[in-house]
């Protein structure tokens, strides 16, 4: 294998034709795949349609737009998965971290808003996710009757609850019933969850 | 006049048709397809244990002939695929990480002393396929089952079920895939070895003699 090449082998390496357009377009197809890849090590992207709104977000085309697709697409994503995830700890971490795709997703959302409409659309759906979310969080933080609540988690459910109720234009509906939530959530967090 | 007769009959098209199936397996033996999870498919491409075993394995086999460079700049390009390909194809055949990969990426890195030491590249690749048949019996046959089988349940207060998921990652910390990503990784494969196909050496090509 190693060593440098005799005269005879570079003379006949050299007799070698010209590359016809066949084989020029598969040295492009060549660098067509290793680009491809290295794009795919660089930006790690999931999902095809992932792809095309990050690409809108970056290139600044349609913002608004491509921040609340994304985001539907994410919050969609964390619900399918939190009705079919095993309770175990690595799913639900699966589910968050979606979960907090989505809520940056919405927010840049927000940012790009114009006008009252847009801003209420996001906030909405912002709501929707923050919902989830401390629900999430508040099953996991309640146990059964004898064993002892999980305080730290059911204090991020409520920070998580008063993130959403500080949004100013979501339905009268949406807020009751994370209103409610917090209630909940409030109860459970007791010394005993029989107090 | 061996090495000559090497150099000589590694022409372009055919170094263009070699890297075009290394980067293609490269490619598709990096795409997952998470079972769970939001991510429709992941590009996860080779760590430094596979990419070590590329490596080791690429100087065996060009050791023994069963894969060839030839010369000038092509000789480079070549080992950068050969080496991404062959790495790629150990990220698809060990299994996820734990003490069962460890023990497996030794026992690779071990065999590739096999391959350097047969007397001929005939041998020597089918040791490489030895190898990649075990490797591939541990990870899709032995560790699915591992992971339905070592399972117990949550007894009330007493929590025997996660204590199991906890012992289990020891050993491998298992992450099901879609079918599909099955048949993308034996593509991905399929490649690989058709690379080693179409820059084989004919027997006639040594000084007019087999081996």
């Amino acid at each position: 294998m190693g060593g440098s090449p005799d005269p005879v082998t570079e003379n006949l390496m050299d007799t070698d034709p010209s590359p016809n357009p066949i084989e020029w377009a598969g040295w492009a197809l060549l660098a067509l795949l290793t680009a491809t890849i290295l794009a795919l090590v660089i930006f790690r992207p999931t999902d095809p349609s992932a792809i095309v709104n990050e690409i809108r977000l970056r290139a600044g085309f349609d913002r608004y737009q491509a921040a609340m697709n994304e985001g539907d697409r994410l919050f969609s994503h964390a619900t399918a998965e939190a009705r079919l995830a095993v309770r175990t700890d690595d799913d639900r971490s699966t589910e968050f971290a979606m979960l907090a795709e989505a809520e940056k997703r919405f927010l840049i959302a927000r940012r790009e808003a114009e006008g009252f409409g847009e801003d209420q659309r996001a906030q909405i759906r912002l709501l929707d996710v923050y919902y989830a979310w401390a629900r999430a969080l508040y099953l996991d933080g309640t146990n059964e009757w004898y064993r002892r609540n999980d305080r730290a988690v059911l204090e991020n459910a409520r920070e998580v609850a008063e993130r959403g109720l500080a949004l100013p234009n979501i339905t009268g509906g949406q807020r009751g019933r994370m209103t409610e939530l917090k209630t909940r959530i409030d109860r459970a967090i007791t010394p005993w969850p029989i107090l | 006049m061996a090495d000559l007769v090497t150099t000589v009959s590694l022409s372009r098209p055919t170094v263009l048709g070699v890297c075009l199936l290394l980067a293609l397996a490269t490619l598709l033996g990096g795409l997952d397809l998470p079972a769970h999870g939001y991510a429709a498919f992941q590009f996860t491409p080779f760590g430094l244990v596979a990419g070590l075993l590329g490596i080791v394995y690429v100087f065996a086999l060009s050791n023994r002939e069963v894969i060839r460079f030839g010369t000038g700049w092509y000789r480079g390009l070549l080992i950068v695929y050969w080496v991404a390909g062959t790495a790629t194809a150990f990220r698809i055949l060990l299994p996820p990480p734990g003490l069962v990969q460890v023990a497996l990426a030794v026992t690779a890195a071990l065999a590739a002393a096999i391959i350097v030491s047969r007397p001929n590249r005939e041998s020597a690749g089918v040791w490489l396929g030895i190898v990649a048949v075990t490797l591939a019996v541990m990870k899709f046959a032995l560790v699915p089952l591992f992971e339905v089988r070592s399972g117990l349940p949550d007894w009330g207060p007493l929590q025997f079920g996660q204590t199991a998921d906890a012992l289990r990652d020891l050993f491998v910390a298992y992450t099901p895939q879609r079918p599909a990503a099955q048949a993308i990784h034996f593509g991905a494969l399929a490649c690989y070895t058709a690379a080693l196909w179409i820059q084989w050496k004919p027997p006639s090509s040594i000084d007019g003699t087999a081996g």
